[in-house]
């Protein structure tokens, strides 16, 4: 259902006009949130979903006291209880019109401010314009600036042919009890000038209301003070229900008993009011003066005359006109010192104080999410703490009062102990003692004396032709020099024993190095074995895959030079006769990753046909070994054990350093099997307590 | 006298990584960083050294025209400074793509003629011996342990995949097997290397072995 803004009349959803009033109602169904978007209902002052203000905080200084009238709906948000459902908070007859402008007009209106749009003097139509001065500015009460505009805008929504069926002052209709005809303005001037004997038959203790001039109390912060044209134009007799007049309490000159609502936001805010330091209301300098004799040739002639008012004379007697006599400072009503035209532009003063948005919907506007006004607004309670968060607040501040322990003496952790040193351990002794000690470990030492893959290997070492050239790739990092210059060691030197000449190459930048630290050494202890003539270091091979492929399909590069002496290899007695591996009687690879042998294994062997043989590491042999029983390695020898075996298996002169180390091999080996069988056994001895103590 | 400080070097080194074994040490810190900052000088100097003075410099400036062909790599090589710079990166993909090219074509060929195919036929043995019946049926095991699919659930599809199923099952331990012989391996070759550096440690440097 779609409520009129104007007349309150229940239209069904999708109407655009309203089926009582005639009124638009696309524009005046909802507010937009300027914040997230949502449509919210129009009474809304926050944004149910995002809890953004709706409506701008402009108010009159007389609106920020709680007004005794109903509050209008998305104006008067101190006044709205939080819990308070929308239904409960339909607005009585004589409250304003609603806000009939979407956010989006509103916030443009508000961009494009200018102080005398929001002066409250202004009138709702060119006929309330012809009233005096004096009179027509308490027909708009400052508590609701935009409300007489809404008349007018929807007036002018309203097809023709309703116009005319339509009272000519539906605001005085709405501000008037239903049972009452609706005045015309002359009437209501009359009204007002005859206030005098409505407010006789006021109640006594109403009268003091009645009378707005009131000494007793201040007016700005009177928030019991009705707005005098309500007073004035209206019978107070006929606006007073018949149910607020039986209640009422004794009559009381001091307080009378304002027709209010108890709000919870209220109580707050009249703490708030007391709590702040009292202010004495001063009455503007413009009051106190005399008028002006252009401005009294514009008053009526009833109003020309003021009537001079005594403090204290009785109330009753007066009429509405005294708001604009020059009375005390004290004695000025709210509503009349915000119509001041220097004092309308207070809340404009304030909002230039608040920073303005530079971004969002919201750009340009300042004053629209204040966080002032956000705190003095009445807010939810807060939930009560849970009843185990109470207990352990208590339980922390017993703790916090008891008296302190004694400080205990600092246990330093202990260290939890770990079979890791131990390991180490053993580990090491099991490698030192078989270089002091040597023993066969009861007969349990790896046989070092055969090995069909040593054994192939030196039969194809053998095999070579006496002064053949045997191409050797050092392909090994530094870090695997250990075990791999065991290897290479023990071949060159049978190399250098048949002997046939010998060309290095790598395929890693520190391979020439690996390659000089094998054969230098190798080639002293040969006696008669020299660089360039039995053998030569051609160096690296940049360029992985495309290198070795171009190897095995073009040869040496014509302008290769030897890596020593930067010479060209081919005016050197080795690569004389070398071109290609054709040239090259065997292929001896040191591979001491995978992917050096991958690749002589692919880009050489299958193009050049080539004969390899392969020294790898012991980590690279169970995939090397694939390569060996595929046929395209004619020999492969493994990691220290290989090279112990080639040692003997090549009746080399003098046991070199493999031999040597086989020993400490084995008993590390040895050593790391019974460490690992002992872990496990204690691993499964301990398991069943560490089952129990995990589920206990 | 140059030997016995490249000893002196090499055993404080040793030692100085060896300091691991109490935790991650600074000296073992100091080590590493020497180790890593050794290794890319030295393979910097030599990719100047070998590639760029030798292999392309020298033979532009004695020879241009003779060796045009040098030309490109320059190029190419350029054009690898363009990634320095957001603006003209994408000229950087020009050598980037053309060495992926060259080397995804030559492992590819490689693969092919150099693994796959004489690797497959290293399986086709006769089925006389244990070792080539144990060679097949790992072999074709370890294929079927990694298969992906299902067959159809007809009678002879469930009969097929049963029978898969439990070859590839027997399949799936000769790749552990496999597995664990590399790792077993692999820590040969590291003791291997252990034993060496405490060699070292006592025959080069300590000297209390011969």
């Amino acid at each position: 259902m779609i409520q009129c803004p104007l007349c309150g009349y229940e239209n069904r959803d999708g109407s655009k006009f309203c089926g009582n009033c005639g009124a638009r109602l696309t524009q005046s169904s909802g507010l937009t949130c300027p914040m997230c978007g949502e449509p919210n209902k129009v009474e809304s002052v926050f944004c149910s979903k995002c809890g953004a203000r709706l409506v701008p905080l402009i108010v009159a200084p007389t609106e920020q006291a709680p007004p005794t009238t109903p509050p209008i709906k998305g104006l008067s948000l101190p006044a709205k209880p939080p819990a308070e459902t929308p239904a409960q908070t339909e607005p009585p007859a004589q409250t304003a019109p609603r806000e009939a402008t979407s956010s989006s007009e509103w916030l443009d209106r508000l961009r494009t401010l200018q102080p005398e749009e929001e002066a409250p003097a202004k009138p709702a139509s060119e006929e309330e314009a012809q009233v005096p001065e004096g009179l027509g500015a308490p027909a708009t009460p400052s508590a609701e600036e935009a409300a007489p505009r809404a008349p007018v805008e929807a007036e002018e929504d309203i097809p023709d042919w309703l116009r005319t069926s339509i009272p000519t002052e539906p605001r005085a209709e709405e501000e008037t009890p239903p049972s009452e005809p609706a005045p015309s303005r002359e009437d209501w001037l009359r009204q007002l000038r005859e206030a005098t004997t409505a407010v006789e038959e006021v109640p006594d203790w109403l009268k003091p209301a009645a009378a707005i001039p009131a000494t007793e109390e201040p007016a700005p912060a009177e928030p019991s003070a009705l707005p005098p044209l309500e007073l004035a134009s209206v019978p107070i007799e006929t606006a007073i229900p018949e149910w607020l007049r039986e209640t009422a309490p004794e009559p009381s000159a001091e307080k009378p008993a304002p027709v209010e609502e108890e709000k919870p936001g209220e109580t707050l805010i009249e703490s708030l009011v007391a709590a702040a330091p009292p202010t004495t209301p001063v009455a503007p300098a413009w009051l106190t003066e005399e008028p002006a004799a252009a401005e009294e040739e514009d008053l009526p002639d009833w109003l020309r005359t003021p009537v001079p008012i005594e403090p204290g004379a009785p109330l009753v007697a007066e009429p509405a006109a005294p708001a604009i006599e020059p009375a005390a400072p004290d004695q000025v009503p709210a509503w009349l010192t915000a119509l001041k035209p220097g004092e309308v532009e207070a809340p404009f003063a304030e909002l230039e104080k608040e920073p303005i948005e530079t971004s969002g919907p919201l750009f340009g506007l300042a004053g629209v999410l204040p966080l002032a006004a956000a705190i003095a607004e009445p807010h939810a309670l807060p939930q009560p703490p849970a009843p185990r968060s109470t207990e352990g607040a208590r339980a922390f501040e017993a703790i916090l009062a008891s008296a302190p322990a004694s400080a205990a003496p600092a246990v330093r952790p202990r260290r939890v102990w770990t079979m890791r040193p131990l390991i180490y351990l053993l580990l090491a002794l099991a490698i030192v003692i078989p270089f002091f000690v040597p023993f066969d470990l009861f007969g349990l030492s790896v046989p070092i004396s055969g090995g069909v893959a040593a054994e192939e290997f030196v039969r194809v070492i053998d095999a070579l032709p006496p002064n053949s050239t045997v191409l050797l790739s050092f392909d090994y990092e530094p870090g695997l020099a250990g075990e791999m210059d065991l290897q290479a060691t023990a071949i060159v030197r049978h190399l250098i024993r048949r002997p046939v000449k010998i060309v290095a190459v790598s395929t890693l930048e520190t391979g020439p190095q690996m390659a000089r630290r094998v054969l230098e050494p190798a080639a002293r202890a040969a006696g008669n074995y020299d660089y360039g003539v039995h053998y030569v270091i051609l160096g690296y091979l940049p360029g992985n895959e495309a290198a070795l492929s171009k190897l095995a399909t073009d040869g040496f590069a014509p302008d290769a030079r030897e890596a020593v002496y930067q010479v060209a290899f081919s005016t050197t007695p080795v690569g004389a006769n070398v071109k290609t591996l054709r040239d090259v009687a065997l292929v001896i690879e040191f591979a001491g990753t995978d992917a050096a042998l991958r690749m002589w294994m692919e880009q050489v062997q299958p193009r050049a046909n080539a004969r390899i043989v392969a020294g790898v590491s012991a980590a690279v042999e169970p995939n090397a070994r694939a390569y060996r029983s595929a046929g395209q390695l004619t020999a492969l020898i493994g990691g220290l054990l290989g090279a112990a075996q080639y040692e003997i298996l090549s009746q080399q002169p003098q046991p070199g350093l493999a031999v040597i180390s086989v020993n400490a091999q084995t008993a590390a080996q040895l050593t790391l099997v019974a460490i690992v069988i002992l872990g496990n056994i204690v691993y499964w001895v301990r398991r069943p307590r560490r089952v129990k103590d995990q589920r206990g | 006298m140059s030997d016995l400080i490249g000893v002196w070097t090499g055993a404080i080194l040793t030692l100085l990584v060896f300091s691991y074994l109490l935790g991650d040490t600074p000296l073992f810190r100091i080590a590493q960083a020497i180790f890593v900052g050794v290794a890319v000088g030295y393979a910097a100097t030599i990719a100047i050294q070998v590639v760029l003075i030798e292999r392309l410099a020298l033979p532009l400036l004695q020879n241009s025209l003779g060796n045009w062909h040098l030309f490109i790599p320059l190029v190419l090589g350029l054009l690898l400074f363009a990634k320095l710079r957001a603006q003209w990166a994408p000229l950087g993909n020009l050598p980037i793509a053309f060495l992926f090219g060259v080397g995804s074509a030559l492992a590819i060929g490689g693969a092919l003629s150099g693994a796959l195919l004489p690797q497959l036929g290293a399986t086709v043995v006769p089925l006389t011996t244990l070792d080539n019946l144990l060679l097949v049926v790992g072999t074709l095991g370890a294929f079927l342990s990694f298969r992906f699919v299902t067959l159809p659930q007809r009678p002879a599809g469930r009969v097929i995949e049963a029978a898969a199923r439990g070859w590839g099952y027997v399949g799936r331990w000769f790749v552990l097997v496999a597995f664990g012989a590399i790792f077993a391996a692999t820590a040969v070759s590291r003791v291997s290397i252990l034993i060496n550096r405490v060699y070292f440690l006592l025959h080069d440097w300590l000297q209390v072995v011969k």
